[in-house]
């Protein structure tokens, strides 16, 4: 994590989220990072807008074409990079923005770099208004990113719930993610261990290797459900996965995103 | 030379020149033996009148002590009021508050004496707790569970509608999208819009089905955006609510604890139930935190503003506060303009602009006063503008409202605040001269409406045995509380013997207590630089002589220039016409005599006697009235029979100034019937006295300080045994002459004469026997009446033959 150098915001049409521009502003603060702002133009809206059925309710009035529709658009982008700016001057905080449109999943992977923190609120959730669909998620989520930060809420979350399954790539590194977001370094770590393996030892050897105190949890084959609940109970404000977590294929990071009542930190 | 026999008759004894005081008769050797004097001596009328007005509760019993300066009207008004004062409870407290209702008008709330500074202290502890424990109830994990469940609510009704409308639009492969500018509908298949190319190749059928789906689905989504901002207000109404709640509950237990101690206060607990609506109605006000605006300018402002001034409205302005006061107030307010009588309201200056409040509101003496005393002096009132007609106006209204002189002119336009009136009880004590308490007598009509009882003090006392005595004690009175030396007898007699010259008469003694302190206190100076413990005669005859001759430059000047012959007065010798007048200059609070050559010349004329300071305007009213009764005289006593064929003129040689006052009118009529006569006066002798038409001689002021200033005159020139003054006999009660011309007296150097009329004065001034009518009708052969008697006929002789046919004497 002290690696960091470039906190990423992707902003759509939802351009009015405050509460990721704060959590980006201030992640780029505490990392001593700068904020890139990504304004994303959803080419299907733009396709949308062109279909002879396609209809807009809006306090401005229904009639849409696709001059109007890109007109909206580039206000809305220019109304979130000034709130980008506003926010990051307020902390100090160097800042660029930028408005992508074409190709967007190829751009945004050419542009993710290893050192990249990914802070994803509202974005992408064009589609099915709460519940993002995976095809819009993937608009907006950039496959080189090594960390992503969906539905910020503000400020970072200090005490995070670490999920580790047998066929994680880089569990030390989930760790080690988790480690840099809590609150009090003393206070214990709840570490999730998914299935019969010899994860324990691995977090073991972590902990005394860090001096970090561990509340291990050990669940052997666990539903989202089952996940949802340990999160609750346990009082943490914010989850820490692994991109290959076997939980997230299909659907499952949309409907983990819809349930989860709190940040998610996703890391390759 | 003149026959003695007149000079004998009419010459005074030393003994009626000066009224000595024997001490001998006093029984004390020094004051300091003597008890103090408690009573005011010689002011019973005034104390009887003071005393009177402070117990009379009826509206406009206020009070007006007139009478020269220096006689003891404050300290004699001060002794009874604060006397009076004692015994009456103390005044209640004021305070001002916020005026929730309408903040322009803060509320005024009185309050047992003590407990306003306690309702303060009660507020600013309870605004102190209030920062804690509203954020508190806030931050509680009850508040912030109940309000996400308020939040919880919407978002859950609103998510149930969108997922009924967004099951409903799946079904018929239609999806709900968001847009810039809000939502929009889209047919999708599989999970992705349908491209327009898509929709083009899908049946006509399909296309209608979507377009009348997507019809009925747009209504529904329309009608639930529209509820969208019905259910946000309601979420916020929830939460205002439950602020309410939470305030409430926070803060009743802290506004009980306040309410507990004014529960005999009426309106103290109706002060405290509008603040508690205030609080619940805006609580958030402890929650803000300004500070953290972009705008540096309005975080620094939003910071002081949060810093000083939010809870402001919450404090109490204590604007009078009798706590620990031992009776009714009594207040004396040396400095009487509008704005201390009345108070005011003060400004101060935020971001170059001036702002007020409440706490800002400033009492005057009528605040402090309210309830008790007030002790003004009313020239000083008098000269403060509209100071007087607001007084009067908060007596008639019985309250005091705080204006401004802007407000009184009418001036100020700007918003500000308007206190509410405060109701008035006060007793208003003016001090002030005897002119001015009749001219407000006279020219303003509401004046002896509210000043009702007139304090008319003594400016002398009677000097006789018994006054002396209390003089004495009097005397050691004001030296003990001056921590002064005391005096042995025969300094008291001094300072008696100076009382009365101060009275300017032997049988008075001067009220003028402060300028008698000031002889005291000199007095003890001069006792100190000489070592001694007790102030004796010596002492105070230094601190007079040093009085008069600190303040004698202007009457050595002048004494220079009559020896240096500038000034033309003499002193030894006999001219016609020609006579020493005697008049007073007071300069800075002392007085000296000089003489004035005064030359009468007389021709043929109508009658008249020209008064030339008259006619050059430099004759007052008084001194032309004077000259103009020297023609009744001249008329009545040798023309009745004939025209008064006479023009004299008379003036005051060498006087560049104003002349008034009659008290020459005498020297002046003996130097007409001199020069009509021919008969010279000797210029040794002044003469001072007013004359009326009948010849008689009629008193005049400054007698002592004329007599002093012609002798001194004389002794710089050479007394020669035969000058002297002749003033009117009903002078001789003032005479307290001092020890220097008494002393010359009795060496026979110089003398008084006292005369009863013009006659008598004549036969002084010329040596000639006036001469009275006989019984034909004739003045005495030779007599200076049958003189001018004949030099008056031969004019009017004249007159006839000028007035002959062809006529020519």
């Amino acid at each position: 994590m002290n690696r960091i150098r470039r906190v990423i915001l992707a902003l759509d049409v939802a351009a009015r989220d405050q509460e990721s521009i704060a959590a980006a502003v201030e992640l780029a603060a505490r990392l001593g990072a700068e904020v890139l702002g990504l304004f994303l133009e959803d080419p299907r809206l733009l396709r949308w807008a062109r279909l002879p059925v396609a209809r807009q309710v809006s306090p401005w009035g229904g009639a849409l074409d696709e001059g109007r529709l890109e007109a909206q658009l580039k206000a809305l982008a220019a109304q979130a990079q000034a709130e980008l700016e506003q926010a990051a001057r307020r902390r100090g905080v160097a800042w660029q923005a930028e408005v992508l449109r074409d190709e967007l999943e190829r751009t945004l992977s050419e542009k993710a770099l290893q050192e990249d923190l990914w802070v994803i609120g509202t974005a992408g959730r064009v589609m099915g208004l709460a519940v993002p669909t995976l095809a819009t998620l993937r608009l907006v989520l950039p496959q080189a990113a090594r960390w992503v930060l969906w539905q910020p809420r503000g400020g970072a979350f200090r005490h995070p719930m670490v999920v580790l399954h047998a066929q994680a790539s880089h569990p030390e590194a989930l760790l080690e993610a988790a480690r840099a977001w809590m609150e009090h370094p003393a206070e214990p770590l709840t570490v999730v261990m998914l299935g019969e393996n010899g994860l324990g030892s691995l977090v073991q050897n972590w902990q005394v290797r860090h001096g970090v105190l561990v509340r291990p949890v050990h669940l052997r084959t666990a539903t989202l459900e089952q996940l949802l609940e340990v999160f609750v109970r346990t009082g943490c404000d914010g989850l820490v996965v692994g991109a290959d977590l076997p939980l997230l294929a299909g659907e499952g990071l949309e409907q983990l995103l819809a349930r989860l009542p709190g940040p998610l930190l996703m890391v390759r | 030379m003149p026959e003695p026999l007149f000079l004998e008759a009419h010459r005074l004894p030393v003994e009626s020149l000066r009224k000595t005081c024997d001490a001998s008769r006093f029984s004390f050797h020094t004051t300091a033996e003597l008890q103090p004097l408690q009573d005011f001596f010689g002011q019973a009328r005034a104390i009887r009148a003071v005393e009177f007005g402070l117990k009379m509760p009826h509206e406009g019993y206020n009070l007006f002590a007139l009478g020269p300066m220096g006689v003891g009207k404050l300290s004699l008004v001060r002794h009874f009021t604060q006397t009076e004062a004692r015994q009456e409870p103390p005044a209640s407290d004021w305070v001002y508050v916020h005026n929730f209702l309408e903040p322009h008008k803060p509320q005024a709330l009185g309050l047992p004496a003590g407990r306003g500074a306690q309702l303060k202290a009660s507020m600013e502890r309870l605004v102190d707790e209030l920062r804690v424990a509203i954020p508190a109830a806030f931050e509680s994990e009850d508040y912030r569970t109940r309000r996400q469940i308020i939040d919880e609510e919407l978002k859950q009704k609103q998510q149930a509608s969108f997922d009924a409308l967004q099951a409903e639009a799946n079904q018929q492969g239609i999806a709900i999208i968001r847009t810039p500018m809000g939502m929009g509908l889209a047919p999708v298949r599989g999970r992705e819009i349908i491209t327009p190319e898509e929709f083009e190749k899908l049946p006509e059928e399909e296309q209608k089905r979507i377009q009348e789906a997507m019809e009925v689905l747009h209504q529904r989504l329309q009608a639930v955006l529209q509820q969208a901002p019905q259910w946000e207000s309601e979420r916020r109404q929830k939460i205002r609510e439950l602020g309410r709640e939470v305030t409430r509950h926070a803060i009743a237990h802290l506004l009980s604890g306040v309410r507990a101690s004014y529960q005999d206060l009426p309106e103290v607990l109706g002060y405290l139930e509008v603040v508690e609506q205030d609080l619940i109605e805006n609580a958030e006000q402890f929650l803000a935190n300004p500070g953290e605006s972009e705008n540096p300018l309005e975080a620094a402002l939003g910071k002081m503003l949060a810093d000083s001034r939010s809870f402001d409205r919450y404090r109490v302005n204590l604007l009078v506060d009798n706590a620990g006061s031992q009776g009714a107030p009594v207040v004396e307010e040396d400095y009487p303009a509008l704005a201390n009588l009345l108070g005011r309201i003060e400004y101060r200056a935020q971001f170059g602009n001036l702002v007020t409040d409440f706490t800002l509101i400033r009492p005057g003496a009528l605040h402090r006063a309210n309830g008790g005393y007030l002790i003004l002096d009313a020239r000083r009132v008098l000269l403060q503008p509209y100071a007087w007609e607001e007084l009067k106006r908060a007596l008639r209204a019985k309250e005091i409202q705080i204006r401004s002189v802007s407000d009184v002119l009418g001036l100020s336009s700007t918003v500000t605040l308007q206190p509410a009136p405060i109701p008035l009880r006060v007793k208003v004590i003016l001090l002030g001269d005897r002119l001015l308490y009749y001219l407000l007598s006279a020219y303003d009509p509401d004046f002896l409406e509210l000043f009702k009882v007139a304090a008319d003090f003594e400016e002398d006392l009677k000097r006789t045995p018994e006054g002396e005595e209390a003089y004495a004690r009097l005397v050691a009175s004001l030296a003990q509380r001056e921590q002064l030396r005391p005096l042995d007898r025969e300094a008291v007699a001094r300072v008696i013997e100076h009382g009365s010259r101060l009275a300017a008469d032997a049988h008075k003694l001067s009220a003028a207590l402060e300028a008698l302190l000031d002889l005291l206190r000199e007095a003890d100076h001069w006792a100190a630089q000489a070592g001694r413990a007790v102030m004796t005669a010596q002492d105070i005859e230094q601190a007079v002589a040093q009085q008069v001759y600190r303040a004698s430059r202007l009457k050595e000047r002048l004494q220079e220039a009559v020896q240096r012959g500038t000034l033309l007065v003499d002193t030894s010798g006999a001219k016609v016409g020609q006579i020493n007048g005697l008049s007073v200059l007071s300069l800075g609070g002392y007085s000296f005599g000089h003489p004035t050559r005064i030359t009468a010349r007389v021709r043929l004329g109508k009658g008249e006697v020209v008064d030339i300071e008259r006619e050059v305007a430099l004759g007052g009213p008084l001194h032309s009235k004077g000259v103009l009764i020297l023609a009744g005289f001249l008329g009545e006593r040798y023309a009745r029979e004939r025209p008064l064929s006479l023009s004299a003129s008379l003036v005051f040689e060498q006087s560049y100034g104003g002349v008034e006052g009659d008290s020459a009118s005498m020297a002046e009529l003996c130097a007409i019937l001199s020069a009509l006569a021919q008969v010279p006066i000797r210029q040794g002798i002044a003469i001072t006295g007013s004359v009326n038409q009948h010849g008689q001689a009629q008193p005049i002021g400054g007698v002592n300080e004329k007599i002093e200033g012609f002798f001194e005159v004389c002794r710089d020139a050479g007394l020669n045994g035969e000058q002297g003054v002749i003033i009117p006999r009903a002078n001789i009660q003032h005479l307290m002459l001092n020890l220097e011309v008494v002393e010359a007296v009795k060496k026979g150097q110089f003398h008084i004469w006292a005369v009863n009329s013009v006659d008598e004065a004549l036969s002084i001034l010329t040596g000639l026997e006036a001469g009275e009518r006989g019984a034909d009708g004739r003045f005495p052969e030779g007599s200076l009446n049958a003189r001018v008697e004949a030099q008056l006929k031969a004019f009017a002789e004249q007159v006839r033959a000028f007035a002959a046919p062809g006529g020519n004497p």
